[in-house]
């Protein structure tokens, strides 16, 4: 048995009903569909003609549905709900509410998760419709790469039918239920923004023995929206609460996560340029470097040489990034010489 | 044909024209058409084109500029990436700089042209959006010509 859970939060009018209806239109249907409604001021979707036409084409397909109240606790209750209350369903199917399944969709990660009993999650491709570059090469779903912030899952690339094992998954994919009990469900800690909670389940099905699996011919397409869903969480702090529940984790699986000396650019191409000169130095110096930077396509010469991290990664890690604003630096320290000079002083090259 | 690639702008900053920007590029590229130089002009989608330029890449990603800049005879750029980027790869050209300080932000590798201390901004760590566009800022073209007929005898 197949249960499709959707959590929701602020998108009634927008992309749910997309989503639910994708979930009807697949050609591999689920059992059920548990709507998880952490919207702050509840609608009964029974009611609106939309919703109304939509549950009814559920019922008339023999697909089940639930929906569930929250009391706006996020997600990551939602999910746990999904797990504790339907121990009739070995397999279970994560959408977003913001996320269109192609038709066959299910079908593809249904067919790779029975395959064998020790593939605990499969994912497809989760893209955005907009997004036509090509994959970047920094793209991963490795573990150790997790703080690049650039999945695999995120591009789509017609023709592209690579099925591969995993270290974690994103976004929407289909797990198995008895793995995920084994691992004692979700990270509860999290907070009600729930960040990282696709990626600590997952590995960490992973650190317990099963396989995740990456299978592109699955696609489902993401309409990013600016509202809604977690990104409706504005709070700063409950994303860097997160990130530390995620740093524990990584710490119990003994994940290396030490950045070594850390390197912040937000700023210019010239400037980076600038600090490239110094790179050579500086890879001589320490062991492990890491740089954050705001055109990160300036080191492309050096992805083998260093660990390149995302700006908003550098923001959940290292909280305040002024302190590296090195015109910031020059002003404080009434600079007089010349860039070069006073990237060397500022880290101490 | 030799070439030689130009980088004429500094990002425009709100709307506004940003304060290193050379303002003669018109007569240096016809200056360089007399050389018999092709002229490659680089930047950015949004930026006008030199009148005279040969070809105008926009938006090439790094990897490929930092190829074309050791393919190219020389280079003359105002105070922007593209100066650091020549020196990052070691290709000598020409820097225009204007109220920005080259012994804070230029290369002893490239040729620094700067009408001096006079007219760089007193505090050169603000956002450039805060400083005001001053034409006698930069030198006058014929100067950067002169400066142009060396560097041509000495990559000769």
């Amino acid at each position: 048995m197949i249960l499709c859970e959707i959590c929701t939060s602020g998108r009634y009018e927008s992309t749910l009903p997309l989503a639910i209806q994708s979930v009807a239109m697949q050609s591999m249907l689920p059992d059920k569909l548990l709507i998880y409604d952490d919207n702050e001021n509840k609608v009964n979707l029974t009611q609106p003609p939309l919703y109304y036409y939509l549950l009814n084409m559920l019922h008339r397909l023999d697909m089940q549905w639930e929906i569930l109240p929250s009391n706006k606790k996020g997600q990551i209750y939602g999910h746990q709900y999904a797990l504790d209350a339907h121990s009739d369903y070995e397999f279970i199917w994560r959408l977003d509410d913001d996320e269109i399944a192609m038709p066959n969709t299910l079908e593809i990660l249904y067919k790779t998760i029975i395959k064998n009993e020790k593939i605990g999650a499969v994912g497809g491709i989760v893209a955005q419709p907009n997004i036509t570059e090509k994959m970047p090469i920094d793209a991963s779903n490795k573990i150790e790469d997790i703080y690049k912030g650039i999945n695999e899952q995120w591009f789509y690339n017609k023709g592209d039918d690579e099925i591969k094992e995993v270290d974690h998954l994103y976004s929407s994919f289909l797990y198995r239920r008895s793995a995920a009990i084994e691992i004692g469900g979700y990270d509860m800690r999290l907070s009600k923004v729930g960040h990282r909670e696709e990626t600590i389940l997952t590995y960490g099905m992973k650190h317990a023995g099963y396989k995740n699996i990456l299978n592109k011919n699955a696609v489902t397409w993401h309409f990013r929206m600016p509202d809604g869903g977690i990104r409706g969480e504005k709070e700063k702090f409950l994303w860097q609460a997160d990130e530390r529940v995620f740093e524990l984790n990584m710490k119990d699986w003994e994940v290396d996560i030490s950045l070594g000396k850390v390197i912040v650019l937000e700023n210019g191409v010239g400037d980076h340029y600038m600090f490239k000169m110094l790179l050579p130095e500086l890879i001589e110096k320490y062991d492990k470097v890491t740089i954050a930077a705001s055109n990160p396509g300036v080191f492309w010469d050096y992805r083998d040489k260093v660990n390149m991290i995302g700006m908003d990664q550098a923001r959940l890690t290292l909280g305040d990034i002024e302190k590296f604003n090195i015109y910031k630096w020059c002003t404080e320290n009434k600079w007089k010489g010349h860039m070069l000079n006073a990237y060397r002083r500022m880290y101490q090259i | 044909m030799k070439n030689v690639i130009i980088s004429p702008y500094s990002p425009s900053l709100d709307k506004k024209k940003n304060p290193k920007n050379f303002p003669y590029w018109s007569t240096i590229v016809g200056y360089l058409k007399k050389k018999e130089y092709e002229v490659i002009q680089i930047g950015v989608n949004g930026e006008m084109e030199i009148p005279g330029v040969d070809e105008f890449r926009k938006n090439k990603p790094y990897e490929e500029l930092e190829k074309m800049v050791m393919e190219c005879e020389f280079w003359l750029s105002v105070d922007n990436f593209f100066h650091h980027l020549a020196a990052y790869k070691g290709k000598k050209g020409i820097a225009i700089f204007g109220p920005s300080n080259p012994n804070i932000f230029g290369h002893d590798g490239n040729v620094n042209i700067s009408k001096g201390s006079n007219y760089h901004t007193k505090n050169q760590f603000l956002m450039w959006v805060q400083v005001d566009y001053n034409i006698s800022a930069f030198n006058k073209a014929n100067e950067v010509i002169e400066e142009i007929d060396k560097l041509i005898k000495e990559v000769q």
